[in-house]
């Protein structure tokens, strides 16, 4: 359970005021600016193109949520601890956050963790973390099932095996 | 105590579940006033089914449990079935403690339906060979009962539930009561026709299963519709499609008026009265105010589940029975089995790429036994069936981010056909295999805990030794690739098919049930639960359970009407 609603976390960028200590979930915490940058990781993980992407479906919630009740207490903090060496790695030569970053400057910090992805850190570990429940938040999201890749509650047919062209279930309705 | 007259029935069944809730239709249909006591809460068809219309995204957690949940309850959080969308239906370990000499994954469902809820579905009748595998090989003791003699219960229970299947003329596997089976998938088939060209003692075939293809007349009168191929079973089907006692006998024996159902109502012990000579009654804890209360009764089916069947009898003592009901010969709780589920291989198929499934099938394909059938062909005895199914999912490539990430997750394309083959094989009973009462240590309702004493032996890992070598070179005959096995070492009581304990045997020195799951020294209590079963087979036992509670309720009837019990 968030004890601040999760709505804390599309605090807009500029609200200098906002108390860093003040945003608490049951099992850790992370500061104002931290949620801004974790919102702009899922958002450049996957982007808003001509369909939604990880921002409209709140994938930065999602994942704030699982990490909270579905993560041990040392997956969380290394979680925490990782996020704040990306912001330091996206400062390096920059001084600047993740968030105000140029698209090209997130690009390329992306490929390079992409690349250390199996490394054991902090660092890879937030970021292999992040990226794995904004795809598990995209693609469980109501607009993925509905649109995307189609999902039936109720197929009620079995066809055990049909040309791959007429598989109803995986076509775009 | 309550009113003994208002708490007098003719036949009190204890548990709701699988077998409950045939002894409980089977008795209230034939005229008897039957009092069902569940220790668990009511669970109302569909209507107590909070999960089962969500859609993936409605799930706060998409299925998951959350981390203290398990931390909690590591034993329930093994179970395949328990996520977030079934887990209602579970027992919580913290809730309910037992003792573990040796680990022993005991995975419950407290509620009326019991697992029935949640089971895999799966309906082999057993043959002549499982009945007679005790004698030819010589192990626990003889079945008291032939293939000939469950033959016509099965037929019976059959027609009533609905079980969907085709007639594949196996001796192994004898052909039931079917509505049409569904078709297999392309890789089922393929994986068929490869089998029956390389070996001449190994048939494929699609696994008989409790879903409503083509509901009959009885099928409707029950309320029950076609199975709509959710695979979403264990959240409870609001079209009754597959069998559960929820959907099926419970609603089906409180029409006849003669069902008093009582739910929170925890089994203390069986009452014998030293007096009469005889079993009059159970004695009930109501599991909400710890009120103790007797129900008395002509008749009692016992059907609590395997394990506490075992705890029920064991606590059941009297001056006649000082170490449990009916347990003269000290075998109460001995020769315990459960089946071996460890060994699964997995493998890729090239071929059939334009073709794929489409629904989702309730079932999947099954090989027989073959292992052992007609005569001793290996170093150990017995052996396994094998389950057998596959797909193919989306070939999404995960790598990268971005645009092209996001464009990849919207793909079509379809990956290579998986699949996945799992044992069952058959466990030897013996009597080191027990479960006993601990004999201090007692639960919130001061029923003594159960303690488990239960490991696999050295013809269990033959047999896992086995199945990896053979199911490699089947699947490799047949032209898959990337052929691989693993052994999980998951604890017994995964596979959740307890069995035995209160075995049934033709003699009263080496047995505790007759032919006819009677107690052989209490003949008006009946056991038709797992813990009859005095040899496990390798089949899914569900089936079996129900066969053996119509057959054994119908005795019970005509023995009430003779005056004999």
């Amino acid at each position: 359970m968030l004890i601040l609603s999760a709505g804390a976390a599309i605090i807009p960028a500029c609200s200098e005021d906002t108390p860093k200590e003040g945003l608490r979930f049951q099992n850790f915490a992370i500061d104002a600016g931290e949620l801004i940058v974790l919102g702009e990781l899922t958002a450049t993980i996957i982007p808003t193109t001509d369909g939604p992407g990880a921002r409209e479906v709140s994938a930065d919630q999602f994942m704030l949520k699982m990490i909270d009740d579905c993560y041990s207490p040392e997956q969380q903090r290394k979680f925490v601890s990782g996020l704040k060496s990306f912001e330091a790695r996206a400062g390096r030569g920059t001084g600047k956050s993740f968030a105000d970053l140029s698209a090209d400057q997130r690009t390329k910090l992306l490929t390079d963790l992409e690349k250390e992805k199996d490394a054991d850190t902090d660092l890879s570990f937030f970021y292999s973390t992040a990226k794995r429940l904004t795809m598990e938040a995209y693609t469980t999201s109501k607009y993925y099932l509905t649109k995307v890749q189609v999902y039936e509650l109720v197929p009620g047919r079995y066809h055990g095996c049909v040309p791959f062209g007429s598989v109803k279930q995986k076509k775009a309705s | 105590m309550g009113n003994s007259i208002n708490n007098t029935y003719d036949a009190i069944v204890i548990g709701s579940g699988m077998s409950g809730g045939w002894a409980a239709k089977e008795m209230s249909e034939k005229g008897l006033k039957t009092l069902v006591l569940e220790r668990g809460r009511d669970v109302k068809h569909i209507k107590d089914y909070p999960t089962t219309n969500k859609y993936p995204w409605e799930f706060e957690h998409r299925g998951q449990i959350p981390y203290d949940v398990q931390k909690e309850n590591p034993v329930v959080s093994r179970c395949y079935a328990f996520r977030e969308d079934a887990m209602h239906f579970f027992c919580k370990d913290t809730e309910h403690p037992y003792l573990q000499e040796k680990p022993f994954d005991w995975i419950r469902g407290y509620q009326v339906g019991g697992k029935s809820l949640l089971w895999a579905r799966q309906t082999q009748r057993w043959s002549e060979f499982d009945f007679s595998g005790p004698t030819r090989d010589g192990f626990a003791v003889e079945w008291p009962i032939h293939y000939k003699d469950i033959a016509p219960w099965y037929s019976y229970v059959e027609k009533f539930v609905g079980i969907s299947g085709n007639k594949d003329g196996l001796a192994s596997l004898p052909d039931g009561e079917f509505l049409p089976a569904l078709e297999m998938s392309c890789i089922e088939k393929h994986f068929q026709k490869a089998v029956a060209k390389n070996y001449k003692d190994r048939n494929v075939i699609y696994a008989r299963c409790a879903h409503l293809t083509e509901p009959k007349p009885v099928h409707i009168e029950q309320g029950r519709g076609q199975c709509q191929k959710r695979n979403l079973c264990q959240r409870g089907c609001p079209f009754g499609g597959y069998f559960a006692s929820n959907s099926t006998t419970i609603p089906w024996a409180l029409k006849t008026g003669n069902m008093t159902l009582q739910t929170n109502a925890i089994v203390h012990s069986i009452i014998y009265d030293d007096a009469k000579q005889k079993v009059t009654g159970v004695r009930v804890i109501d599991s909400k105010t710890k009120d103790v209360t007797e129900y008395y009764a002509k008749v009692i089916f016992l059907n609590a589940g395997a394990v506490n069947t075992n705890l029920i009898l064991l606590n059941s003592t009297s001056k006649r029975f000082p170490h449990g009901l009916g347990n003269d010969n000290g075998l109460l709780g001995k020769y315990f089995a459960f089946h071996n589920y460890r060994a699964r291989a997995s493998a890729e198929y090239e071929g059939l790429e334009e073709f794929n499934e489409d629904g989702r099938s309730p079932t999947g394909g099954y090989v027989p036994r073959f292992r052992n059938l007609l005569k001793q062909d290996t170093d150990f005895l017995r052996g396994y069936a094998i389950s057998f199914s596959g797909g193919r999912s989306l070939a999404t490539d995960n790598s990268g981010f971005g645009a092209g990430l996001k464009s990849s997750l919207a793909s079509k394309e379809l990956g290579p056909w998986h699949v996945g083959a799992q044992m069952m094989g058959e466990t030897i009973p013996k009597e080191t295999n027990s479960v006993k009462l601990d004999a201090s240590k007692k639960d919130e309702w001061g029923m003594p805990l159960l303690s488990f004493n239960v490991a696999y032996d050295d013809n269990d890992e033959k047999m896992i030794k086995d199945f990896q070598e053979q199911i490699t070179e089947m699947l490799d005959r047949a032209g898959f690739t990337n052929i691989k096995t693993s052994d999980s070492k998951q604890a017994p009581g995964l596979d959740i098919h307890e069995m035995g304990g209160v075995r049934m045997g033709k003699d009263p020195k080496t047995s505790l049930l007759n032919k006819f799951n009677q107690l052989h020294t209490c003949a008006n209590v009946f056991v038709t639960d797992g813990a009859c079963m005095t040899s496990t087979s390798t089949q899914n036992p569900s089936l079996t359970y129900m066969a053996f509670t119509a057959r054994a309720a119908d005795h019970a009837i005509s023995e009430l009407k003779n005056g004999n019990i």
